[in-house]
């Protein structure tokens, strides 16, 4: 099979991670892309009808730098708002995609690199990744939407305000009491626990699974 | 019927429709760069000019369906600006019987930020319910966008309903089973799991499927791909995209100055 060659073929984990972009775009990897974005919605629709606080429209990136590395992550990030705001007509969403990107490459390069193999190092990569994550989000966010998000972290927020802190200690405190939920706990264990149980057939598949497993 | 494919776009047969994508898309970023500098009044006289554009569209009030969004947006951010803005120094109005204060910076703050919004948001609108993404995707791979790119945004279109699709019928399959929806945070969290695993490994499957099917198509073979939806650019288009820049660069930097 043509696919599977293609991505068997070299494990060339000792070459620099600037050097694999073309190559990371395999045929498999780009399909993946849609599918990393259908799960980020989902995790969307699927938070607001359990009606919880926090995004989890993350979980697909994260997912894709599991699988297919830091570039094919990071292109699924960014395409999601891009294609939000397609569908939607919602061009502030654009914006936002910065933080998806960043989260996708983050959390790429640690795949890349092997950290995942071990599993209590999964909640520290995700604390790492609400931290990048609070980071882009917060001057994003002040500057498109005023702080507001119209969720649950709008709460937080007023909280934050309320006892008197200024105010961008209390835009990136409530964002990342919100991203530490989001991340660390739900968003980067459930992908890293399927992978862990991905049939093997399906792990060669892949550049970076292997890296995990 | 289920829908098959997510996109706004509504069928007319009228000018702003005939535009090539890209004068709308070059329009369409000036104003946003507009909507960053212009001030909240000024702000409002660029969101009038969308009447208009409105009629000629021939798309009347669908135009405005997101409003309905970005009230729940203004409500809170009015709220929390208004009664905790950080900067804030002059009470506005203070409700009676109690100590809350309204401040006037807060307001203020606010009134940027969401007539900003509502500028951005009611023309991406308009945008989305004029152009085919179809027809985006190729007048963008005619200033040499990479063809992957493009079959990346519309067979996501796809994808996102067929993905909806399979999480209601695990959520009912797992339902059946006993799933528990319902309870206090953690426990909602808990229901995660079983409804995410097998949406998970589905997708790699799905995903392998999928390749065989492109792979079947010669999806990677290196030749030139046609397209079934025509864009053409005309000489209006060109005129166009001139006046609209030269417009908003005027208008920009007289704000600017003023």
């Amino acid at each position: 099979m043509a696919i599977k060659s293609k991505s068997v073929e070299k494990n060339d984990k000792k070459e620099s991670i600037f050097k694999n972009i073309g190559k990371d775009f395999t045929t498999i990897a780009i399909v993946l892309i849609p599918i990393a974005i259908g799960i980020n919605q989902v995790g969307r629709l699927i938070s607001t009808a359990l009606g919880l606080p926090i995004f989890l429209d993350t979980i697909g990136t994260i997912f894709a730098a599991m699988l297919a590395g830091p570039w094919v992550a990071g292109a699924a990030g960014f395409l999601t708002n891009v294609v939000t705001a397609i569908a939607y007509g919602r061009p502030t969403s654009v914006f936002f995609g910065l933080v998806q990107l960043g989260l996708g490459l983050v959390a790429g390069y640690c795949t890349y690199k092997g950290w995942f193999k071990i599993w209590w190092h999964v909640p520290i990569i995700g604390v790492v990744l609400a931290a990048t994550a609070t980071l882009i989000t917060s001057p994003i966010s002040v500057l498109v939407m005023g702080g507001i998000s119209g969720t649950g972290i709008d709460l937080v927020f007023a909280f934050f305000q309320a006892t008197g802190a200024k105010f961008w200690t209390s835009i990136i405190a409530s964002r990342f009491l919100t991203d530490l939920l989001d991340k660390a706990i739900i968003a980067t264990y459930l992908p890293w626990l399927t992978i862990k149980g991905l049939p093997e057939k399906y792990v060669k598949l892949f550049r970076y699974a292997k890296l995990i497993k | 019927m289920p829908r098959t494919i997510l996109i706004s776009y509504i069928e007319r047969d009228s000018l702003i429709h005939k535009l090539n994508p890209l004068t709308k898309l070059t329009a369409l970023i000036c104003v946003i760069i507009l909507a960053f500098i212009l001030g909240p009044v000024n702000n409002l006289i660029l969101f009038a000019l969308i009447l208009p554009l409105s009629y000629i569209s021939k798309l009347t009030w669908d135009v405005f369906k997101p409003i309905r969004y970005l009230l729940i947006i203004f409500a809170i951010l009015f709220s929390i600006q208004g009664l905790f803005y950080p900067f804030r120094l002059t009470p506005l109005y203070t409700i009676p019987f109690t100590n809350i204060i309204i401040w006037k910076e807060g307001i203020i703050y606010a009134a940027e930020i969401s007539a900003r919004l509502l500028v951005m948001m009611v023309y991406g609108f308009l945008f989305v319910l004029t152009t085919h993404p179809g027809d985006l995707v190729n007048a963008l791979r005619k200033l040499k966008m990479p063809y992957k790119v493009g079959y990346i945004v519309l067979s996501t279109l796809h994808v996102i309903p067929s993905i909806q699709m399979q999480v209601e019928t695990i959520i009912d399959a797992q339902k059946s089973r006993g799933l528990d929806v319902s309870g206090n945070i953690i426990k909602r969290l808990r229901a995660y799991v079983p409804l995410l695993g097998p949406l998970f490994i589905g997708s790699v499957q799905q995903a392998v499927e999928r390749t065989m099917a492109l792979e079947a198509r010669a999806f990677s073979a290196d030749c030139e791909k046609t397209s079934f939806r025509q864009t053409v650019f005309r000489k209006r288009d060109r005129n166009i995209i001139i006046a609209t820049v030269i417009i908003s660069v005027t208008v920009g930097v007289l704000s600017w100055i003023y």
